[in-house]
């Protein structure tokens, strides 16, 4: 574990790179950028003293990470080993440089419109200077801020109204640093009109055994009557450190459903948050962490319901083995307009050692009266008897544990309602079960 | 093939069994009956391996070899079988997946051929017709959602399927309605041979008028305080137990 600097340095630090990055450009969207920089400085990094971080070990990123500039460091890519769906589109960034290499585009519907920021920020910085004004999103957390000043990497995906059919993009992000202590400041903007379905697979994929720290910015906004389904898996390097803040915004009627697996990483912070901004819109947030060794996997998520109508469901559910430590937040907010509001929100948490700890905290702010709103967290460990019934019908104790814990994550992984996209995930869970049981097999 | 001599058990500190002896043969069927907390269950879950209990005295021998050596796994490859009280519940392992790795893992422990998914269909599909549970019992989670009598007929569900040499009904026949009761009955009436032997426990006489027990075993507070032939079962219907509680040396 590196030891904590002084945060006042890191700040510098940051300043100092934004000075070295954009110190030279006097843009609109440099204005904006430096707008946010301050408001970086001025709020500083987290502290446990905040409420949103107090069970959170941020000193892995307490560090004066240099800012990664998106550009071909790797050449080759045979030793890139990561897990895609290779008969769907795919967008891949390697070390934040957008790779032809690997990417295929070829069979996006025409209307659509990917491009990586890098080519916008060269081409078009005006048109990210527009989303940023018409949306800011730095009050998610003060990452986002972080990420507002400096992020020179990510996609742009917009997609029109009335796309008569649904289509799947994967956007996946490898991260294999060539120094130490990269940071790598990412921004995904994704707009989806009316009426239309879309599908996003994103991947965070950590490779080498150097120390580094993505800050990932996500803002999604569904149109009216939008259905989207959003996975999001997070396998990071072992010396991957990874904060990610989304903010996801529905028109009314619009049907957003996010996956968030987290797997791999020392350190994963997840600031999620829907706003239900339509009558009718419908969230469900579901999410797994599989944590082990000293892992910290770091879920909070918010849901605001501010019009009618609208329902929330959230199954978060964990797995957490030797000293490895997940905290899951989940705050439900209903606004005084958002009567008739059905929300749910479920944490579960496995615990398969001593050692592991999960802090669960849910939180509800209701303002309307006429509402139902159910939450639910467990903390457990593998229960006994059942061992004991599998045990007792010829089947090993180490096997019967494994059917438990498989059995467990199923219920999350059910809610994947697509085949292919369940099924890569299946196999990166199974993976996860093999690796544990590596090193302590007797 | 089973044979019990002179064995205490306790709990905690506590002894719950105090001095049992049961000898069961290849083809038998014996019924061990008695009040809660007489220490029937203990009995059960002592043959079966489950924790917590201490053996303070006494033996059981299976087949020549000391039964409690083994862990559970190994009990039942080597052909032991119990049908639980209370059968647990399983989340998100599927029932037929769950036979399968049971069924393969003792085939893979007796040197036999595992079998591969579509022979264990065919087999399963045959072997769920015998209790008359629907197909789709095999596609949900263990247990899960299954109403009492579905439970239980799904324990005779992996006992047909395990085909054990000893098969030990831990009150399989409680809560059940008179169907149930019957399908069970069948179940194990059809098992029945001259290799296999069963130890049926039970609060009541009422399953037993369904089943031919060659010996019954009364048991009182830890101890065998009678057994016998089936008219007992009979006078315990119509007595109860009281007239018993006199313990009888042996």
């Amino acid at each position: 574990m590196p030891k904590p600097t002084d945060t006042s340095k890191i700040l510098k630090h940051y300043e100092h790179e934004f000075q070295r990055l954009y110190g030279n450009s006097n843009g609109s969207l440099t204005i904006l950028r430096r707008t946010a920089m301050d408001k970086f400085l001025t709020t500083g990094l987290p502290t446990p003293k905040q409420e949103d971080w107090r069970s959170t070990n941020l000193n892995s990123i307490m560090q004066a990470y240099p800012v990664a500039s998106p550009k071909a460091e790797l050449t080759y890519f045979d030793d890139l080993d990561f897990e895609y769906i290779s008969n769907l589109p795919r967008i891949v960034f390697v070390n934040g440089y957008y790779t032809a290499e690997l990417s295929d585009l070829s069979n996006l519907p025409e209307q659509m419109r990917v491009n990586s920021l890098t080519y916008l920020l060269k081409t078009d910085p005006e048109k990210l200077t527009r989303r940023l004004k018409q949306y800011p999103s730095d009050d998610v957390s003060v990452f986002t801020s972080l990420n507002t000043a400096l992020f020179n990497s990510g996609t742009w995906i917009e997609i029109p109204d009335n796309l008569p059919e649904s289509f799947t993009l994967q956007l996946i992000n490898i991260t294999k640093p060539t120094a130490e202590q990269q940071s790598y400041q990412l921004r995904n903007f994704i707009d989806i009109g009316e009426n239309s379905q879309f599908n996003l697979i994103e991947q965070n994929i950590g490779l080498g055994t150097e120390t580094y720290f993505n800050n990932i910015v996500t803002d999604l906004r569904a149109g009216r009557n939008a259905t989207i389904k959003y996975t999001r898996i997070q396998n990071e390097a072992e010396t991957g450190n990874h904060i990610s803040s989304t903010l996801i915004t529905q028109a009314a009627d619009s049907q957003v459903e996010s996956m968030v697996v987290s797997l791999g990483g020392q350190l994963i912070r997840n600031d999620l948050e829907f706003k239900l901004e339509g009558a009718g819109a419908t969230g469900n947030l579901n999410g797994l962490y599989l944590a082990r060794g000293n892992q910290l996997i770091d879920n909070h998520t918010v849901i605001d319901h501010t019009h009618p109508e609208c329902s929330s469901n959230e199954l978060y559910k964990g797995i957490l083995d030797d000293d490895s430590h997940a905290v899951f937040n989940g705050k439900i907010i209903v606004q005084p307009d958002a009567q008739k509001t059905d929300a749910r929100q479920i944490n579960r948490n496995l615990l398969l050692s001593e050692k592991a700890r999960v802090n669960t905290n849910p939180q509800l702010e209701i303002y309307a009266d006429d509402v139902k709103c159910a939450h639910g967290s467990t903390i457990g460990q593998l229960d006994s008897d059942a061992l004991f019934y599998l045990r007792s019908r010829g089947i090993t104790a180490r096997v019967a544990q494994t059917l438990m814990i498989e059995g467990f994550a199923k219920e999350v992984l059910e809610t994947i309602a697509d085949e292919t996209t369940r099924a890569l995930i299946t196999n990166m869970v199974n993976d996860w079960f093999v690796n544990g049981n590596n090193g302590d097999d007797s | 093939m089973i044979e019990i001599k002179d064995l205490h058990v306790s709990v905690e500190e506590k002894e719950i069994l105090k001095g049992i002896n049961l000898a069961i043969k290849p083809g038998e069927l014996h019924a061990l009956m008695g009040l809660n907390g007489s220490g029937k269950s203990t009995l059960s879950n002592i043959i079966a391996g489950r924790d917590g209990y201490t053996v303070t005295k006494g033996s059981v021998t299976w087949n020549g070899q000391d039964l409690l050596e083994l862990s559970p796994e190994q009990r039942a490859c080597e052909g032991i079988f119990m049908s639980f009280q209370y059968p647990v519940v399983i989340p998100g392992v599927n029932n037929m997946y769950f036979l399968k790795a049971a069924l393969n893992a003792q085939r893979k422990y007796n040197g036999d051929e595992e079998l591969d998914a579509m022979d264990f269909l065919t087999l399963i599909k045959e072997k769920i017709k015998e209790v008359k549970l629907d197909e789709s019992f095999l596609h949900r989670a263990v247990n899960d959602g299954f109403s009492g009598g579905e439970k239980k007929r799904n324990e005779i569900l992996q006992m047909i399927t395990l085909e054990p040499r000893l098969a030990i009904l831990d009150e399989t026949d409680s809560g059940l309605d008179i169907d149930a009761l019957k399908i069970v009955a069948e179940g194990v009436n059809n098992f029945r041979n001259a290799d296999r032997g069963f130890l049926v426990i039970t609060h009541y006489q009422r399953i037993l008028n369904y089943m031919e027990p060659d010996r019954i075993h009364i048991m009182i507070d830890g101890r065998i305080v009678k057994s016998g032939g089936r008219n007992l079962a009979q006078k315990i219907e119509e007595q109860g137990y009281a007239w018993l509680e006199e313990p009888v040396t042996v």
